[in-house]
C-alpha cells in the first residue's frame, strides 16, 4: 500500500511519455488548426460577429472549444433519466461529426453509477426519508421567495442549522441555498482588505473565487505540503504586507477535507499545528468529507481524532453525502451571528429551499442515530468498507491508485488525454458511468478518472465493476507496470 | 568621505609630477578606482540589514491578528434582531413560530402566487418520487437529468431566445454569468441601481468598470462617449449592465433608448430580469415583451426562477454560443452540483402554468395598482416605485426622516413589528452594509397576484394604523 500515500505520482512518470503526451497535444492543436483553415477557405466562420463589436470570446477559446473538447466532449454532461442511486439510465447520445453537437437518440443504458457524489446513498426516492421531504412540500411549498435576513428562514433550516452545529461540534451554524455560494458569498464577509489568505493548490473553484470576491492577497501554498505552508506564513508575518509592509490583520488558511480530485484526506494535525503556532485562522472545506470520513461521518476532525473547536470554521454541502442541495458554515456563536448580516448569500440569495432543508436534516438525523435506527451507522460502514474494497483491490490489479484510506474518492490515474475519452466510452459500453477529468481540472500532464463509491454499492456491483475495470485497464495499457512507473521511495 | 578622497588625489598628483612615467600611473589610478566603485554596491542592502533568527521569532511573536468576528454595527445588529421563522406558506399566507394566526405575507417575491400552489406542490412530489431530491454532482458529471434539459428548452422557448443554460441558484446566475465574458481589459458600464448579486459578478470580472446615474441615459452616452477612446486601434469588449425591474428601486431600464445607444456605440447588453420575467409584458415575457422589441439586442439575459416561478434556480439565455461558452467557462456551472430535480420540474410547471393562464398578469397588475393607490394616501409615507411595479417600495416621507440613516431604518422596522401583531408579514429591504450604491431605506412589499382585493384592503389599512401609531410614539 506504499503509493497510497504518495502524493507526487506525477513526476514520477516516464520522461519519454511527458514528450509523447505534449506530441499528441501538438497534433491536435495542428489538426485543429488545419480543419479551421479548411472552414476558412470555405467561408465558414464559428461565430459571426456583428460589424464594429470585439469577438465576444477570445479565439483560442473558440478553438478550444470546438476543436479539442468538442473531440472529447462526449465524455461529460451525459443526461441521465432516473435517480442518481447506485444503478443509473444513462441516455445514449451520437453525433455524426465532432464540430457538431450530440443529440439524445433517445435510447438509455443501464449503468453502474460510479460518478455521482452519492456516498451515503441517500439519493432515494421512497424510505422514511423522501416521506418526510413530501410533507414538506404540502407545508411549505417548494420555495421560500425570500433571503434569510428577510422572510426567508424557516422552521426545517432552524433546525438543520441547529443539529448540523451539533453534529461538527460547533456552537452554530447556517446554511445556504448552494455550496458553490456559501464559499464565493461567505469568504468576503470573512476577511477584508489588509488580511492574507493562504490556500491550497488544489482548493476548488468556489474557494478561489470567492477568495478573488475578498479583494485581499492570496497567497497559494503547495498541495497538502504543510513545511511550505510554515515557509509562507513566516515569510508573509516577517514582511507584512507587500509596499507598506504594514502587520497583515489575519491570516486565514484554507484547505479542504477530501480534496475532490486527489481523493487525498488532508494532513491536518500538521497543518494544526502550524496555524496554532502562528495565530493564523483555519477554513477547512469539508463538501467530500462531511458524512464520508471519520467512524461517525463527522468528517476530517473525526477522522484524526482532533477536537473540532481547534478549527475556526468548518464549511460543508449537503450536495454529497446528504442527496440535497446546499451549503453550511460552522462556527462560534459570534462569528455566525455576525456572518448572518454580512454574507451575501444570506442578504442577497434567496434562502435554502424548505424541502431540500428536510432532505438534508433528515439524513442528518439518520447518520446522528436520531432516527432511532441503525441505519446510519451501517450505511458508514458500507461506505468505509466499499472504499477500502475497492482501493486495495485495484491497487493489487496494479493501477495507478491516488488518495488515502477510508476516501470514498479514488482517482485512477491515466496519464493521456486520448486515454481518458476511451476509458470513459469502454466503460459505458460495458455499462458503467465513469467520470473522467483532465485539464483544466488537473495538471496537463495528468488526466485520470475518478471513481466515487457508495454505500448503496454491493459487493457483487463493485467485483463486477473491477473485472470491467481491469479488462478496460489491460486493453489501455493503464497497468503500473506497463506504464514504466516506477514505485517512489517512502521516506 | 570627499575630504580623503580629496587628499588622496592631491598625493597622487604629486607622486604624478614627480614621477617618470605619468601615463602607468593614471591607468594604475583608474584600477584602482574602478575597483574601489565595484566594491561600493550602494544599492544593494548590507547583509546586517538581513534579520536574524531572533529578530525574526520577536516579529512573528509580536504579530496578532485581529478577531475572525468584529462588532456588529447597530445596522447589522437592526437586521439580525427579528428572527421570523416561518412554520408553513400557503398562496398568500404564512404561520411563523410564536404566532397563532397565519399572516399576509407580502414580504417574499412570489408575484404569481406560486408558492404553496396545489399543481406545483403535486409535480414536485412526482418528481421527488422519480428521482429523489439532489441531484448528487455537478451538470458534466451525470448530474444532467432529462428535466434538467427539458427545463432549459422550455425557459429557451417561453423567453424566445434560442437556448437557455440553467444555474442551481439565482444568486450564482449573474455572478457566475458576467465573469465568463468579461475580463481584464474589457469595458463594463453599469447602473448604479443595480443590486448587489450584479455588483458581485463586475468584481469578479475584474474589468474597468463605469457607472452611470440610474436610469439616466445621458450619463450614459456621456461615459459611452469616454470609453470610446479607448478602443481606437483595437475594438475593446464593452458590456453595458442593467436591470429590467430594479429590485432596489422598483423602476424601469429605459431599455428601447439604450438599445438605439447600442446602435451607434457598439457595445452588449447584459440584462438582469430576475423580477421582471413573469411579470412584465402582456404574457410575462419581460421587460422586452413590455416595450415590444427585438430579442436579439439582448445579448445576455439572466434571470432567476426563485421570484415569479417560486423555485429554486437561474438561467442565462441568449445566441447559442453565448449559452455554450458559458457551459465550459461558467464556473458556479461548471463546478457545482446542478439544481435538484424537483426545482426543474416545479419551475417548469410554473411557466406552463403562466403559459396556460395569463390572466394571472392582471390580475397582478390590478392588485399592484390598487397596492399603489393606497398606499400612495398614507401619511407619512411615500412609494418611490413605478405604479406597474409589483416591487414595492415604501421610503418615510419628507416630514418624518431625520438625517441619520440608521434612525430611519429603525422608525420603518417599528411599522414592520407593528405590522405583525396585525397579522401582516412585512420587511425593510435589508443590505450588507457596504454595499457600493446604498440604496434609501424603504419597506418593500411585493405583490402577489392571488391576493384578494378584500385582503389588499386589509393590508393597506393595517400599514395606515401601524404608521400612525409608530408615527404618534415617534412624536412623544
Ligand atoms: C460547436 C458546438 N459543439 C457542441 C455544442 C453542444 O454540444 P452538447 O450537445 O454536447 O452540449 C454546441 C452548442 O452550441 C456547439 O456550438
Ligand atoms: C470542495 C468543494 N467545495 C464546494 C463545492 C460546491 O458545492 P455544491 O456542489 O454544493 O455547489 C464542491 C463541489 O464539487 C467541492 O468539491
Amino acid at each position: 500500500m506504499s503509493n497510497l500515500e504518495d502524493k507526487d505520482i506525477e513526476n514520477d512518470f516516464g520522461f519519454v511519455r511527458i514528450i509523447f503526451l505534449y506530441i499528441s497535444y501538438g497534433l491536435v492543436i495542428l489538426n485543429g488548426k488545419i480543419a479551421d483553415f479548411i472552414c476558412k477557405l470555405r467561408g465558414q466562420r464559428y461565430l459571426n460577429t456583428p460589424e464594429g463589436y470585439a469577438p465576444l470570446f477570445v479565439e483560442f477559446e473558440y478553438f478550444y472549444q470546438l476543436r479539442m473538447f468538442g473531440r472529447l466532449k462526449h465524455a461529460w454532461d451525459r443526461p441521465i433519466c432516473s435517480l442518481p442511486g447506485a444503478w443509473i439510465d444513462v441516455m445514449e447520445r451520437s453525433n455524426k461529426h465532432y464540430s457538431e453537437r450530440l443529440e439524445l437518440t433517445g435510447t438509455t443504458k443501464y449503468c453502474l453509477n460510479l460518478g455521482s457524489y452519492n456516498y451515503l446513498g441517500f439519493a432515494q426516492n421512497s424510505g422514511p426519508v423522501a416521506e418526510k421531504v413530501i410533507d414538506g412540500i404540502k407545508k411549505y411549498g417548494v420555495y421560500s421567495g425570500s433571503t434569510s435576513v428577510e422572510v426567508g428562514f424557516t422552521n426545517a433550516q432552524k433546525q438543520l442549522e441547529s443539529t448540523i452545529s451539533r453534529f461538527v461540534g460547533k456552537e452554530d451554524a447556517m446554511v445556504f441555498e448552494m455550496g458553490f455560494a456559501t464559499n464565493s458569498g461567505s469568504l468576503p464577509a470573512l476577511i477584508g482588505k489588509g488580511g492574507l489568505i493562504i490556500s491550497d493548490a488544489l482548493n476548488h473553484a468556489s474557494l478561489a473565487t470567492g477568495c478573488k470576491n475578498t479583494g485581499c492577497k492570496v497567497k497559494v501554498f503547495r498541495h497538502n505540503d504543510p513545511k511550505h505552508l510554515e515557509e509562507i506564513i513566516r515569510e508573509s508575518i516577517i514582511q507584512g504586507q507587500p509596499k507598506t509592509h504594514r502587520p497583515w490583520t489575519m491570516i486565514l488558511i484554507i484547505i479542504e477535507g477530501i480534496y475532490s480530485m486527489e481523493g487525498e484526506v488532508a494532513s491536518l494535525p500538521e497543518i494544526l499545528a502550524i496555524k496554532k503556532k502562528y495565530n493564523c485562522y483555519l477554513y477547512i472545506d469539508e463538501a467530500h468529507s462531511i458524512g464520508a470520513l471519520g467512524k461517525t461521518g463527522r468528517g476530517i476532525c473525526d477522522h484524526y481524532q482532533i477536537d473540532p473547536k481547534n478549527i475556526d470554521i468548518l464549511m460543508g454541502t449537503f450536495t454529497k453525502s446528504f442527496g440535497s442541495i446546499g451549503g453550511y458554515i460552522a462556527g462560534d456563536k459570534t462569528l455566525i451571528d455576525y456572518l448572518r448580516t454580512t454574507t451575501y448569500g444570506s442578504v442577497y440569495a434567496n434562502s435554502m429551499s424548505p424541502v431540500c432543508a428536510i432532505q438534508s436534516l433528515e439524513a442528518l438525523r439518520v447518520i446522528m442515530g436520531e432516527d432511532g435506527t441503525n441505519t446510519g451507522k451501517e450505511k458508514l460502514k458500507q461506505l468505509h468498507d466499499n472504499s477500502n474494497y475497492f482501493r486495495e483491490k485495484l491497487n493489487e490489479a496494479g493501477f495507478v491508485i491516488l488518495g488515502n484510506r477510508d476516501s470514498p474518492v479514488i482517482p485512477l490515474m491515466l496519464y493521456s488525454p486520448n486515454k481518458l475519452s476511451s476509458f470513459s466510452r469502454l466503460c459505458l459500453e460495458r455499462n458503467i458511468a465513469v467520470v473522467v477529468v483532465g485539464y483544466p481540472a488537473t495538471p496537463l500532464s495528468s488526466p485520470r478518472t475518478r471513481f466515487c463509491i457508495s454505500a448503496s454499492h454491493t459487493k457483487e456491483d463493485l467485483d463486477w465493476a473491477l473485472e470491467q475495470i481491469e479488462e478496460v485497464g489491460i486493453r489501455l495499457n493503464l497497468k503500473a507496470a506497463s506504464i514504466n512507473y516506477k514505485k517512489p521511495i517512502k521516506n | 568621505m570627499s575630504e580623503i578622497i580629496e587628499k588622496v588625489i592631491g598625493l597622487f598628483r604629486d607622486f604624478i609630477d614627480n614621477s617618470t612615467n605619468p601615463n602607468l600611473v593614471i591607468h594604475g589610478m583608474m584600477l584602482v578606482l574602478i575597483v574601489f566603485l565595484l566594491t561600493k554596491r550602494p544599492f544593494k542592502p548590507r547583509h546586517s540589514d538581513k534579520l536574524s533568527k531572533k529578530e525574526e521569532e520577536e516579529l512573528i511573536a509580536e504579530w496578532k491578528p485581529i478577531t475572525l468576528a468584529p462588532k456588529m454595527s447597530n445596522y447589522q445588529k437592526l437586521n439580525e434582531e427579528d428572527d421570523i421563522v416561518i412554520t408553513g406558506s400557503t398562496t398568500t399566507t404564512s404561520t411563523i413560530e410564536g404566532h397563532d394566526k397565519p399572516l399576509i405575507n407580502l414580504a417574499r417575491s412570489n408575484y404569481l402566487g406560486f408558492i404553496g400552489n396545489k399543481e406545483i406542490a403535486q409535480v414536485a412530489e412526482q418528481t421527488v418520487r422519480k428521482y429523489g431530491v439532489g441531484s448528487c454532482g455537478p451538470r458534466g458529471f451525470y448530474g444532467t437529468i432529462d428535466v434538467h434539459l427539458q427545463l432549459e428548452k422550455k425557459t429557451a422557448q417561453f423567453m424566445k431566445a434560442p437556448e437557455a443554460v440553467l444555474y442551481s441558484s439565482g444568486y450564482a446566475t449573474v455572478s457566475s454569468a458576467i465573469p465568463s465574458f468579461a475580463k481584464i481589459g474589457d469595458i463594463i458600464i453599469a447602473d448604479r441601481g443595480i443590486n448587489q448579486t450584479i455588483q458581485v459578478g463586475l468584481a469578479l470580472s475584474r474589468s474597468k468598470l463605469f457607472y452611470f446615474n440610474h436610469n439616466d441615459m445621458a450619463d450614459l452616452e456621456r461615459i459611452l462617449k469616454e470609453t470610446a477612446f479607448h478602443s481606437k486601434d483595437e475594438i475593446v469588449r464593452k458590456f453595458v449592465i442593467v436591470e429590467g425591474l430594479y429590485y432596489n428601486y422598483g423602476d424601469l431600464s429605459p431599455l428601447p433608448q439604450i438599445i438605439k445607444l447600442k446602435e451607434q456605440y457598439k457595445f452588449r447588453i447584459v440584462l438582469e430580469e430576475s423580477h421582471s420575467v413573469g411579470v412584465l409584458g402582456s404574457t410575462g415575457r419581460g421587460i422586452v415583451e413590455h416595450y415590444g422589441l427585438n430579442n436579439k439586442d439582448v445579448d445576455i439575459l439572466c434571470a432567476s426562477y426563485g421570484n415569479a416561478f417560486s423555485s429554486g434556480g437561474g438561467f442565462c439565455c441568449g445566441q447559442k454560443e453565448v449559452v455554450y461558452h458559458q457551459r465550459l467557462n461558467g464556473v458556479a456551472y461548471v463546478f457545482s452540483a446542478s439544481l435538484p430535480p424537483f426545482l426543474a420540474t416545479s419551475a417548469e410547471k410554473a411557466i406552463d402554468l403562466l403559459d396556460q393562464n395569463p390572466k394571472l398578469l392582471d390580475s397582478l397588475h390590478q392588485n399592484t395598482n390598487q397596492f399603489y393607490q393606497g398606499l400612495n394616501k398614507i401619511q407619512g409615507l411615500k412609494v418611490t416605485s413605478l405604479p406597474l411595479s409589483p416591487v414595492i417600495h415604501l421610503q418615510l416621507d419628507q416630514s418624518k426622516q431625520s438625517k441619520s440613516r440608521q434612525e430611519n431604518e429603525e422608525l420603518l422596522e417599528k411599522i414592520v413589528r407593528e405590522a405583525l401583531k396585525h397579522d401582516l408579514l412585512l420587511t425593510r429591504a435589508k443590505y450588507v452594509e457596504n454595499e457600493k450604491f446604498l440604496p434609501p431605506p424603504s419597506i418593500r412589499v411585493c405583490v402577489n397576484c392571488e391576493l384578494s382585493k378584500d385582503q389588499i384592503t386589509k393590508s393597506i389599512q393595517i400599514i395606515k394604523d401601524c404608521c400612525e401609531v409608530v408615527f404618534s410614539n415617534n412624536k412623544l
